[in-house]
């Protein structure tokens, strides 16, 4: 039959052959547990002696190959996805407010028992932390998943004077930070974003003298070319 | 730490599985809905993917919280889970009376090949043969290839959706052996003795890739490789050689 085939048909026999090829056809005591596959899926299966086990097995075992590929399926799928990029933006936010959290709380205390500091004029200087209230300022972009970050860009608050941005690690580090008085601000050349990392950005808008409004901390990662 | 895990290690069960819940509810449904459609369906998996997390004072969460370290991300591993609880609630339920269900709205030809293939578990050449010898239609393997192909999507498309896929695949009960012809038999002998030049990981890939049609990107993370390229490369590569060693052996035989 082989002779008579073209090169498309022959894959096709070989893949077909292979399809009906019986390997193990029902779970064993062997059989990866759901961890190893979810592991294996994730890529993340570090242990090079249980990596080069579970390769093995999977030659052999049908069941698991199949789990696998329908395990990777569901993970490819768009709304699965989406929940999962939920549901870890909703820990890496958590993590981040346990980490600012306690920072800002002992701001505020050192600010109330701090002796208090005047400015050239003589005039007490207020604590620069943002205050909130009123209109806040609403960030643009870049949030959720962007190709690349050219610039940063939120809506302006009505007599606000100047911004603050600040763009944070996923673990709660300052990275970068910037003023001005426009709404948008060109992404900073140094330090380079990473591709496929979180990052965290807000800006504080000064809307009274030492008086600042702060955005709600929005996330994104760079899933396109670096910069 | 996550609250609900804070609450499991409290020994709140209750207060755990709420937040727990709560927080991963949305994930659950996504996950049962990738393999069924049918809204009664759905409700009924997601049920018992419940019941099935909850029993024990949620065992299946203790087992993971109190391991020392984790391979897997949490959402992979219960997208993990809820797959295999789909899967055994389908199973359990569907029989190869209801299986044949799914077959009603199709064309005869794919009719034809879904019992085959789908209910008898034969396998696609065999599939084939019987088709051309027994019913005496007359079209090549490429054209039978491709109403397989359009088989298995009209009936992944179905109400009930992927799950079928899991559960009619042919070998996914076993193969009387005894059935098979002499000619299929000789041909699978071949095909493991050319499998043996390829590493595991090759293997593997050549698996996941040709057999189970995963995505390029995906099989790189299963496997190790760097990007969805080296799949390409090092697949069709290991699929030359083995094809070269296929056709060494036919004509050795002189069979074909």
């Amino acid at each position: 039959m082989l002779a008579f085939m073209t090169d498309r048909e022959r894959l096709d026999l070989l893949r077909s052959d292979l399809l009906s090829r019986r390997g193990r056809v029902a779970p064993t005591s062997s059989c990866l547990d759901d961890e190893t596959i979810a592991a294996l899926a994730d890529g993340k299966l570090g242990d090079p002696e249980a990596k080069a086990g579970a390769m093995r097995h999977l030659t052999e075992c049908e069941v698991c190959r199949r789990a696998l590929a329908s395990v990777a399926g569901a993970l490819a799928d768009e709304a699965v996805r989406r929940e999962i990029s939920a549901s870890e933006r909703r820990t890496r936010v958590r993590r981040l407010l346990w980490i600012i959290g306690p920072l800002t709380a002992a701001a505020a205390v050192l600010v109330f028992i701090w002796p208090r500091r005047t400015d050239d004029r003589g005039l007490p200087v207020l604590r620069d932390s943002a205050i909130v209230g009123g209109q806040a300022p609403v960030l643009i972009a870049p949030r959720d998943r962007v190709d690349r970050v050219d610039r940063f860009v939120w809506s302006s608050v009505s007599k606000a004077s100047r911004y603050r941005i600040r763009l944070y690690t996923d673990d709660g580090a300052l990275l970068w930070n910037s003023e001005t008085a426009d709404t948008v601000v060109p992404a900073p050349r140094s330090p380079a974003l990473a591709s496929g990392t979180p990052y965290f950005w807000m800006v504080e808008a000064q809307t009274e003298w030492q008086r600042w409004t702060a955005s709600n901390l929005v996330e994104f990662r760079v899933v396109g070319e670096r910069r | 730490m996550d609250e609900w895990v804070a609450e499991l290690l409290r020994g709140r069960f209750d207060a755990a599985w709420d937040l727990f819940l709560d927080r991963y509810r949305r994930l659950i449904f996504a996950a049962i809905r990738h393999y069924a459609q049918d809204y009664d369906d759905v409700m009924d998996v997601f049920a018992r993917a419940c019941e099935a997390l909850r029993a024990d004072n949620l065992r299946r969460l203790r087992s993971w919280v109190e391991q020392p370290e984790h391979q897997a991300r949490f959402s992979t591993w219960l997208v993990t889970v809820v797959r295999h609880l789909t899967v055994d609630w389908f199973r359990h339920r569907d029989g190869r009376r209801r299986l044949s269900t799914a077959a009603e709205g199709l064309a005869p030809l794919r009719r034809r090949i879904f019992e085959l293939v789908f209910l008898n578990k034969r396998s696609h050449v065999e599939a084939y043969e019987l088709i051309r010898t027994a019913d005496g239609l007359d079209l090549s393997f490429g054209q039978f290839l491709a109403e397989v192909g359009g088989t298995y999507r009209a009936v992944a498309n179905g109400r009930r959706g992927r799950i079928l896929r899991e559960l009619g695949e042919p070998g996914a009960e076993g193969h009387a052996e005894e059935s098979d012809s002499a000619v299929a038999r000789e041909r699978r002998e071949e095909l493991e003795e050319a499998l043996t030049c390829l590493s595991a990981e090759e293997r593997v890939a050549v698996e996941l890739f040709v057999v189970e049609e995963m995505p390029a990107d995906a099989v790189a993370k299963v496997v190790g490789w760097p990007n969805a390229k080296a799949v390409y490369n090092r697949v069709y590569r290991a699929l030359a050689v083995m094809r070269s060693r296929l056709e060494e052996t036919g004509l050795r035989g002189g069979t074909r």
